[in-house]
């Protein structure tokens, strides 16, 4: 057995060529490349749909698209922004980025990694696949409701089980988390060492495991609802389509704070690093992610103030969701703190960073005015909810992906991007997002409901800006794509180890670029 | 790679395996669970 040639692993020679390398991949690295490309494409899948929104709603009147065309658009850019852009990215970060801060080899279970990602494309063939089909794609919203979501055409199997392959997709990914966090740390890498990233991500895991099955199980009870007969959700056959809201809202709202925890983590990492100070009350930040977690479960229908609940029921729901402002709270104020006479400089992740907490922040207070029951039944199914989930949503969960791509592409390809347009990009898409969602407050507010292709004339003037800004929005986005590419092929030049001055923490004592396999012996850690 | 760990990383990936089983079941069960949950109301 050992000759010499035994001793020569094939694993050490780096990864295999071509496609081959890709399909079968193993390494923590290289699924995460995949998932990060793989949500940049989907990234501009869906943004060539709100484009077309945009473009409808930039004047009264039918102007393009017909109407049912019109709702698909609006249906599948959420699905594809949520399932494939936002949740895909965070998930990539974590495969780049978790084993190496905690000083493991790779993820736990590396096989089943491979499988997670590669069941994504699938899933995202059944959905995209459904504009091919009689009666065209889903177009009842991303929150497919009952009775409307039932007329879907042939496209509805499509959609339950590519919501079925992503959620196993997304199942497996927090499994294999969880547990490489939990059993892969390097010696002295206690639980509250973690960088807070880590933590962000373990919670949001196990939100995933608690969640993605019940959404699962909604759709399928809709699925037997619309074919065998069943009558979880039709009032005829004794059941309720109310529940279904509370069904899916209790998958929902854990799901949004899915898209936020994480890119907690990452502006936790970010601006200490800018700041050069050590991240203000570490484990008043570890706990208030876990409040938060606990909270969203009980928090759901503040989605459904208007259906018709009893009393204690809203103020319950309305208590609740305040209650989350507070650990909010102390995550922002904590992030200040960290800033407080730091000596910070203004790189584009952290002008990333500090984009997020402003912008995040009035998301945030555009929340709290909706968790006001009285107020809600005004603003509920409004463009005021709009402009509420696209504030936590893009300045928030977008722009800390962005911020978390800047901060560890020297990391991965082993050279600096260009500032200059880094920094442009990031100017052009924090005026143009502004510009995009800002009037659509007072669109909310004046009265315009959601999810329609066209408007009564005084609601002119603000969709005509709001559409100009996300044209600016969408074309800015090219100027990322580049910044990618050139870094990837030499930028401006090699980075340093630590690439950043005030960078702390596992992954910056390796090279950069990140050789293809690390701390295959653990580190020790102090 | 797993012919290429050490000692310690194969028992951290036993470990894992085993968590792994757990939690996965008990995904599982949320998906049954919730039919089941549902269906006591009819
Ligand atoms: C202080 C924290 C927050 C509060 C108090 C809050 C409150 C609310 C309320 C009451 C609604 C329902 C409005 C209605 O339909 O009438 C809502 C909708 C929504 N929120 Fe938030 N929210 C908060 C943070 C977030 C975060 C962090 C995210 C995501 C990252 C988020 C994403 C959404 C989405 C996607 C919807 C709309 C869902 C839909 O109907 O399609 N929210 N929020
Ligand atoms: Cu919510």
């Amino acid at each position: 057995m050992s000759t010499a040639t035994d001793t020569h692993h094939d694993e050490h020679h780096g990864p295999a060529k071509g496609m081959r390398r890709w399909l079968f991949t193993t390494n923590h690295k290289d699924i995460g490349t995949l998932y990060l490309w793989f949500s940049l494409i989907m990234f501009f899948v869906g943004g060539a749909m709100a484009m077309v929104i945009r473009a409808e709603l930039i004047q009264p009147g039918m102007n393009l698209v017909d109407p049912m065309f019109y709702n698909q658009m609006v249906t599948m850019h959420a699905l594809i922004m949520i399932f494939g852009a936002v949740m895909p990215a965070f998930v990539g970060l974590a495969n780049w980025m978790i084993p190496m801060m905690v000083g493991a080899p790779d993820m736990a279970l590396p096989r089943m990694n491979n499988w997670s990602f590669w069941i994504l494309p699938i899933g995202f063939t059944l959905l995209l696949m459904t504009f091919f089909v009689p009666g065209g794609a889903p177009a009842a919203g991303w929150t497919i409701y009952p009775p409307l979501s039932l007329q879907t055409g042939d496209a509805f199997p499509l959609l339950v089980f590519g919501i079925h392959v992503l959620g196993i997709s997304s199942i497996m990914g927090a499994i294999n988390i969880i547990v490489t966090i939990m059993n892969m740390r390097a010696p002295g890498m206690g639980l509250l060492k973690m960088p807070i990233f880590v933590w962000g991500w373990l919670i949001t895991a196990y939100l995933l495991i608690a969640v993605m099955p019940v959404l699962a199980g909604a759709v399928t009870m809709l699925l037997t609802d619309k074919y065998f007969g069943t009558a979880f959700f039709d009032a005829a056959g004794g059941g309720d389509p109310v529940l279904f809201q509370h069904i899916f809202w209790f998958f929902g709202h854990p799901e949004v704070y899915i898209m936020i925890l994480p890119a907690f983590g990452i502006i936790s990492e970010i601006i200490p690093t800018f700041a050069r100070k050590k991240l203000f009350g570490y484990s008043a930040m570890v706990y208030a992610i876990a409040a938060i977690a606990f909270l969203s479960f009980i928090v759901w229908a503040h989605h459904m103030f208007t259906v018709g609940m009893p009393v204690a029921g809203l103020l319950f729901f309305m208590f609740t969701t305040m209650l989350i402002a507070v650990p909010t709270g102390v995550k922002i104020f904590n992030w200040v703190a960290t800033m407080w006479r730091g000596a910070m400089t203004f790189e584009t992740p952290m002008l990333y960073a500090l984009a997020f907490l402003f912008l995040f922040t009035i998301g945030g207070f555009s929340g709290l005015m909706l968790a006001i029951v009285p107020a809600d039944f005004q603003y509920h199914d409004s463009y005021f909810v709009v402009a509420h989930f696209h504030y936590v949503l893009v300045p928030g969960a977008v722009f800390a992906i962005m911020a978390a791509v800047y901060y560890w592409l020297p990391k991965w390809t082993g050279y600096m991007y260009s500032e200059f347009w880094g920094k442009t990009h990031f100017w052009l898409s924090t005026i143009s997002i502004n510009v995009t969602f800002f009037p659509q407050h007072f669109l909310g507010l004046a009265g315009m409901p959601r999810r329609i292709p066209d408007y009564a004339v005084q609601f002119t003037d603000f969709n005509f800006i709001s559409s100009i800004g996300a044209f600016v929005f969408g074309l800015s986005q090219l100027i990322f794509v580049y910044v990618i590419i050139h870094c990837i092929r030499g930028g401006v030049g090699r980075a340093t180890d630590r690439v950043w001055e005030g960078s702390h923490g596992l992954e910056w004592t390796v090279p950069s670029p990140a050789p293809y396999h690390t701390f295959e012996t653990a580190p020790e850690v102090k | 790679m797993s012919e290429q760990d050490d000692d310690r990383t194969k028992q951290n990936r036993r470990r894992a395996r085993f968590w792994a089983l757990v939690i996965g079941a008990v995904a599982v069960t949320f998906y049954v669970g919730i039919f089941l949950l549902i269906s006591t109301r009819y």
